[in-house]
């Protein structure tokens, strides 16, 4: 059985000009010990699938179709108290920014013994022994527990977090664009531990970020999502050899891929306005490819085994491929 | 501890130089104002030699430095002299007129501090419910409604119609004497009812207001999530927000018991509270110096020690300010 299985999700969130379709028709499945990665520029809806997973989307939110099931259980089906008793147990959460993650005024210790406190009976000793050997495994000093949030650096907080998510030993863990605000070399030591976290303890993850090229080292399936859409979704066939216009510009734009002495190439334009979405797929506006076909919604075709594309002009993949590495294909905004 | 130590003994040397400057204007002021003291004593029966001893005897014919010293000093050992009218020294007064003003505003600091916070907590959190509106608006009402006014109104209501409470002073005549056996009087928490009950419908709303607004802005704070995220009950998170909410009130509450604390002129007024605003206004109508020169400087150090108490109590209370 799945660990996690999302099936059509659907978020809508009210706004001044109407209700915004952030998430619309998603689905992946989590099996357990594996790492998915879910990339997509700001705004695509990648942390509003994560919101959505941990059942903290703000007020204006809600879930508006579609089903979220963790080991089988709909998650929407459930009572407020055995949502509660789930949460962090089942599934963690490394947050985007953990600079405001901490509560300022409560020691770290105290914020982690909370989270054991809330799902177990443990003497308070045993609390301790176990977040002193959590920090040890994030590399933080133990002894460090005691201080406040204000005294730790951004890259000390964000391993701080990732000890508070392994606190419980929890099936899954969503790390939501966890290096976020922090500096490269510290970005690097936070991906490191948390690739740790999957290769040594087997944890499944949801890793959610803009960087293909963090995706590419991590993930063993891959969700490329637009507009509140999946456009691709696969194995490492994905950045290997994408389908997707899309997928294919997302690779473009980090270095460190395929490509690696290629110059950086951007997708020009902006994501379409979520209130009132484009018909057919939502990418046209922005693709270089795009044509009157692609006004209708696109298909899901799967090109290979575990390996769907919604696109209209999957035949066309292998000359996209070639046209996408040169940057006057992605020159003119496209229409 | 020692930053502690270091940052307090810093304000303590402030408070000291600012209390130095006031004393100072102080000092102008009743030397500006217009007659002579020695008039103040003077009678028809009295011959130029007795006024002349008298002056001499309190030092009003030295140089004004030497007067100023001598002020200087008496006023930082808290010796204010006697009263001109009140057979008893201003000091005694003032001591008393202060335990009688704060038999009033206690009770209804703490009842406005910790039932406020809770009633702006809820509102904070809770936000955009009918409730919630309903409780801004009364408090705004509340806030901008003259205490004279609700006051004569509650005293109508209460003492007058329904002949409920009394309506004014401490004690019944005959009551209790000595502090402890005052306040521990059912007959002092029947006269205090009414005025506490219209300070505390105006001393409310700062702490319902203050806390609703910082709980707004925590509620949407990302730790608020992850806290909710963590499968914490409901009130637990609750909690986390109300202590975050809770640290701009520290200092308003320090500043609120100061104002407080310089005695309700219009409450202890109408009713009969023999407080020390009500003991300063008398000073002042009947040229009584001492005694108004005493009350302002004990106010003024009441609230410059508060406001150090806040900063000190901030320090504990918010672990980055340490």
């Amino acid at each position: 059985m799945p660990l996690l299985e999302v099936e059509n999700l659907e978020v809508r969130y009210r706004t001044q000009a109407g209700e915004a379709k952030a998430v619309d028709g998603v689905s992946f499945v989590i099996e357990p010990g594996m790492c998915l990665g879910l990339v997509g520029e700001s705004g695509c809806g990648k942390s509003t699938v994560a919101k959505a997973i941990l059942g903290i989307l703000p007020p204006a939110g809600h879930i508006a179709g579609g089903a979220i099931r963790y080991a089988g259980r709909d998650l929407g089906g459930m009572t407020p108290r055995e949502l509660r008793a789930m949460r962090w147990r089942d599934i963690a959460l490394v947050p985007q920014s953990a600079m405001n993650a901490l509560d300022p005024v409560y020691t770290v210790e105290s914020q982690l013994a909370e989270a054991i406190a809330a799902h177990q009976a443990m003497p308070a000793a045993r609390r301790r022994g176990r977040i002193a050997e959590l920090f040890e495994l994030v590399g933080l000093e133990p002894d460090r527990a005691r201080d406040y949030p204000h005294q730790f650096s951004g890259g000390m907080r964000q391993r701080a977090m990732i000890a508070m998510a392994m606190v419980l030993d929890p099936g899954l863990i969503v790390a939501d664009e966890p290096t976020t605000g922090l500096d490269v070399l510290v970005q690097d030591q936070i991906l490191r531990r948390i690739r740790d976290l999957h290769d040594r303890l087997g944890k499944a993850m949801l890793l959610i970020t803009h960087d293909m090229a963090v995706v590419a080292e991590n993930s063993d399936r891959i969700v490329v999502m637009y507009a509140g859409r999946v456009m691709e979704y696969g194995g490492e066939a994905v950045f290997r050899t994408p389908y997707h216009p899309y997928t294919l510009g997302l690779c473009n734009a980090f270095p460190d891929l395929a490509y690696r002495a290629r110059a950086l190439i951007s997708i020009p334009g902006t994501p379409p306005n979520l209130v009132a979405p484009p018909e057919g797929c939502r990418f046209q506006a922005r693709c270089p490819f795009a044509t009157a076909r692609c006004g209708t919604p696109p298909p899901l075709i799967e090109v290979a085994p575990g390996h769907v594309v919604a696109c209209h002009h999957v035949d066309q993949a292998e000359r996209f491929r070639e046209r996408a590495a040169d940057p006057e294909t992605w020159r003119e905004p496209a229409r | 501890m020692s930053r502690l130590a270091h940052a307090f003994s810093r304000r303590l040397l402030l408070l000291a130089l600012t209390m130095w400057c006031i004393l100072t204007i102080l000092f102008a002021l009743f030397r500006l104002l217009p007659g002579d003291p020695a008039a103040i004593f003077v009678d028809n029966n009295m011959s130029i030699e007795m006024i002349e001893h008298q002056k001499q005897l309190w030092g009003l014919n030295d140089p004004w430095w030497v007067q100023y010293i001598r002020y200087i000093a008496n006023m930082a050992l808290f010796r204010f002299g006697d009263s001109f009218f009140q057979n008893q020294t201003v000091a005694a007064i003032l001591l008393e007129k202060i335990t009688n003003t704060c038999a009033m505003i206690f009770p209804a600091l703490v009842i406005s501090v910790v039932l406020g916070t809770i009633i702006g907590a809820f509102a904070g959190w809770r936000r955009g419910g009918r409730l919630e509106q309903a409780t801004v608006t009364t408090a705004l009402i509340l806030h901008s409604a003259p205490s004279f006014f609700v006051g004569i109104l509650v005293l109508m209501v209460f003492s007058y119609q329904l002949r409920w409470l009394p309506p004014g002073g401490m004690t019944s005549p005959g009551g209790p004497e000595g502090f402890w056996d005052l306040i521990t009087s059912a007959d002092y928490l029947r006269h205090l009812i009414l005025p506490c009950m219209v300070l505390v419908s105006r001393e409310i709303t700062g702490p319902v207001l203050l806390v609703r607004s910082s709980m707004l802005e925590i509620k949407g704070a990302d730790f608020i999530d992850i806290l909710r995220a963590k499968g914490l009950p409901e009130w637990r998170i609750l909690v986390h927000a109300t202590r975050n909410a809770l640290l701009p009130l520290v200092t308003y509450i320090a500043v609120m018991t100061g104002l407080l604390l310089q005695g309700q002129v219009l409450l202890e007024i109408i009713f009969a509270w023999p407080g020390l605003g009500r003991e300063l206004v008398t000073a002042l109508a009947d040229l009584d110096y001492q005694v108004a020169q005493g009350a302002v400087y004990v106010m003024a150090l009441t609230i410059l020690l508060l406001n150090l108490v806040a900063d000190m109590l901030y320090g504990f209370i918010d672990p980055r300010s340490r």
